[in-house]
């Protein structure tokens, strides 16, 4: 009985090591069966059993925590003198640019080759308003040999 | 015949199954050392694969084994292959950001694999970037091949 309360123990502690983190970008394929659950719930909030194969990419926020905030964009003006400065705080709330390029080789005793780009933020906002750059990235990707699969 | 008919229960009996007879006594714990670099305690072997324009360990746990990497905490029965990639070092151009966390991983299991909120019986492979710090702008590559592991990119750098 003893024994099994320290298996559950460390079991919930293992958990909860890994509630604290979060993944950006995942690609999986799986070939068996395939649980994943929710916080909170016993019943799992995805099964699998076969093959599957799957890309998430996560937006990313400002903020971790909710700021309650209605505006998108806050603005604050302080005057001293003859000089003026203007603050524009962005809502922590919003979401930010994501932008990712994935490609790999993915078969099931195949030697592993990956490749995989991704920028969040100001870098996607920039690289998003750079063709050029982008498309040297993206040319560059394509240009390992015996790469399959992926996406952009 | 009624046993058969539930493809749920086979699939899980059938990996447990599989899983044990893998174990053979092989118990395992993966970590990291003080520098970020993942070590194994027990049955398992850990291997820098590609050095240079960032790292790459490989690190092989038959059997049972616990996980404590952050962001890939859990336990696996069966084989395990873990690919840790860390970023290149670059302090004289002051380039590339130093971090002793891995920035990207790739798990590949064949047995039984348990993590956070998710339970996995058969052929499982992942590959994940963890979530940078919030409100962190992230810019990086990861190039590995492992018929060309000289030519093994892994780059990475914050904004905030």
């Amino acid at each position: 009985m003893k024994q099994r309360t320290i298996a559950a123990a460390c079991l919930s502690a293992l958990m909860l090591v890994g509630c604290s983190s979060h993944l950006l970008f995942v690609e999986e394929d799986h070939l068996g069966l395939k649980a994943r659950f929710e916080g909170n719930n016993p019943a799992p909030a995805e099964l699998s059993l076969g093959y599957h194969r799957g890309i998430v990419a996560m937006i990313p926020q400002q903020s971790d925590e909710p700021s309650g905030s209605t505006n998108q964009v806050s603005v604050t003006r302080a005057g001293t003198g003859t000089n003026t400065v203007i603050t524009i705080t962005h809502d922590p709330d919003e979401l930010m640019s994501l932008y990712t390029i994935f490609r790999a080789n993915v078969g099931l005793w195949d030697p592993v080759e990956t490749h995989h780009f991704l920028a969040t933020g100001t870098a996607a906002s920039s690289l998003l308003a750079n063709h050029n750059e982008l498309r040297e990235i993206t040319k560059n990707l394509k240009g390992f040999n015996g790469s399959k699969g992926g996406g952009q | 015949m009624k046993y058969l008919l539930n493809p749920l229960r086979l699939c899980l009996h059938m990996g447990l199954l599989a899983a044990t007879a893998t174990v053979q006594g092989c118990l395992s714990l993966q970590m990291t050392k003080s520098d970020g670099t993942p070590q194994v305690i027990g049955c398992g072997s850990t291997t820098l694969v590609a050095s240079g324009d960032g790292d790459v360990y490989r690190v092989k746990a038959p059997g049972f084994s616990v996980r404590s990497y952050a962001g890939l905490s859990g336990l696996s029965l069966g084989w395990q292959e873990v690919l840790l990639f860390y970023p290149a070092h670059s302090p004289a151009t002051n380039r590339m950001r130093e971090t002793t966390e891995p920035i990207a991983y790739q798990k590949k299991t064949i047995g039984m694999d348990i993590s956070a909120f998710m339970l996995a019986v058969g052929y499982d492979r992942v590959f994940a970037v963890p979530m940078p710090a919030a409100g962190t702008s992230v810019i990086q590559f990861v190039s590995y091949s492992d018929r060309e592991p000289w030519k093994t990119r892994v780059e990475r750098k914050e904004m905030p």
